[in-house]
């Protein structure tokens, strides 16, 4: 009997979690576009080569909104003093929503993580960890981990 | 006889320089090598210390590569005049135009890279009609410019330098798809004159253009001493002001010579090219030090050499002199 309800439920709960993780900005990704609107802000003006916006270590913990298309510098940078334990690759949780780019045209400075990603529509997160924290979901603290959240819309709204 | 017309106007041009206030400064006298920290966190894309090699991309309309290299050095605007407190011109133009001949073991390794191959292409010896990137005999500098007739816009924008660079292209009279094949503009802007993002989130950068002369090869140089030391001032000697001014820019222009269109040329699987996978790297194989070129001893970087011979038997590497395949360290 427990059993049996347990089966029934358990899909509804994944369902329910998943919608919670999406609409909180948490969950994975999406590769095809949002079916709901997910409240995001408009990112810092583009930094670097055909930018149209560039997020910074300042920019962590927020959602931003993206049109397909657009090219997203990311620069994360730490005082010199400690470049040997600066930010780690940026990471995307679906490169079909923030496709990477060659940011190797960019001569980045001493203590500077950086990447650049063309935007297609969805919404995935990207996220970065200083050392020692070892992955974003350690559970370390705020200023050793680095996550945003991007909406991209298919076209200007 | 082009290279004879082109060193004129570029020594008319070292000329102006002097004249409004640019002068040179020693490029020689330089302090020990002393180490820092490496900081991997600056190879954009690298995936963290990934060893993986550079592959062809297959070119934009037949050019992947810089096959005869030529440098174009623009110092843009009037903010030049009686204002290079660094002394970074006179040091840049010497730079470039070193990297030329049996002195040069430095940019060498670019010389295994090549276009007209299929895109994949690791190793250019396979491809037996691959078109190589050729070392210079002489000064890779066609032309020098001092654009001084206006203020350069105070910071400039992408779309200011791509057009400044097509103006580059009229000035010098490449005014073709085939004259700028192999060609890149270096624009440099002025002490306090630099592109929103310098020395926080970029030291330099290198993209291209479409133009009606074609597709343009272009380098945004900041004037690289007003970010300090995180654009390399000191990394390689106690003294090394102008260290940053050659890694940077060597770092651009190799770059440009074996991605001459982004990115289309030669990158690695994670985006990065020659020049990123070997950036800031204090100590161990491939460290940034001096290298001694016929106009002068200028720090540098080293540059990724998919054919270093690795004592593990793999290959691929961060080189700081090359020679050929076999002589390189």
């Amino acid at each position: 009997m427990n059993g049996q309800r347990g089966r029934q439920w358990r899909p509804l709960s994944f369902a329910l979690l998943a919608a919670a993780l999406t609409l909180a900005g948490c969950g994975g990704s999406a590769g095809a576009p949002a079916t709901t609107p997910q409240a995001c802000s408009a990112p810092p003006e583009g930094i670097g080569p055909d930018a149209a916006a560039t997020l910074q270590v300042e920019d962590a913990n927020s959602t931003y909104c993206l049109n397909a298309g657009d090219v997203l510098t990311v620069f994360l940078r730490v005082p010199l003093e400690q470049a040997a334990a600066g930010w780690q690759p940026v990471h995307a949780s679906d490169q079909s929503v923030l496709q990477p780019m060659n940011a190797g045209v960019l001569t980045l400075p001493r203590g500077v993580t950086g990447a650049v990603y063309r935007a297609q529509p969805g919404v995935a997160q990207l996220t970065s960890v200083r050392a020692p924290c070892a992955s974003p979901d350690a559970g370390c603290a705020t200023d050793l981990v680095w996550r945003v959240s991007i909406v991209v819309r298919a076209s200007p709204p | 006889m082009r290279r004879l017309r082109l060193a004129a106007v570029g020594a008319i041009a070292v000329a102006l320089l002097g004249v409004s206030g640019v002068v040179a400064s020693d490029t020689g006298a330089y302090g020990p090598i002393h180490g820092m920290g490496p900081n991997r966190g600056s190879r954009p894309g690298a995936g963290g210390g990934s060893v993986s090699n550079l592959s062809y991309r297959g070119g934009s309309g037949g050019i992947g590569v810089e096959t005869t290299p030529n440098v174009y050095v623009v110092y843009w605007g009037s903010q030049w005049d009686n204002n290079d407190p660094s002394g970074e011109a006179a040091y840049l133009n010497a730079f470039l135009g070193g990297l030329a001949g049996s002195q040069d073991t430095w940019s060498t390794s670019t010389t295994q890279y090549c276009q007209n191959v299929p895109s994949g292409t690791v190793d250019c010896t396979t491809a037996p009609a691959a078109q190589y990137v050729t070392h210079p005999g002489t000064s890779p500098v066609a032309g020098i410019w001092l654009d001084n007739a206006k203020l350069a816009p105070s910071r400039p924008k992408q779309s200011q330098l791509a057009s400044e660079a097509t103006r580059a292209a009229a000035h010098f009279g490449n005014t073709t798809a085939a004259s700028n094949a192999s060609v890149q503009y270096v624009i440099a802007t002025a002490h306090g004159n630099n592109a929103s993002g310098f020395g926080t989130q970029y030291c330099a950068w290198h993209s291209s253009v479409n133009s009606t002369y074609g597709k343009l090869a272009y380098t945004n140089l900041p004037y690289i001493t007003d970010a300090g030391a995180s654009c390399g001032q000191n990394f390689v000697n106690a003294n090394g002001l102008l260290d940053g001014v050659s890694i940077v820019a060597g770092h651009e222009y190799a770059e440009t010579v074996s991605d001459q269109f982004p990115s289309t040329g030669w990158l690695d699987a994670n985006g990065a090219e020659n020049g990123d996978k070997c950036a800031w790297i204090a100590s161990g194989q491939g460290a940034s030090a001096n290298a001694t070129l016929s106009t002068g001893t200028f720090a540098v970087q080293s540059l990724w050499s998919n054919n270093f011979p690795n004592s593990n038997g793999t290959k691929g590497n961060c080189a700081i002199s090359y020679q050929d395949a076999l002589n390189q360290h």
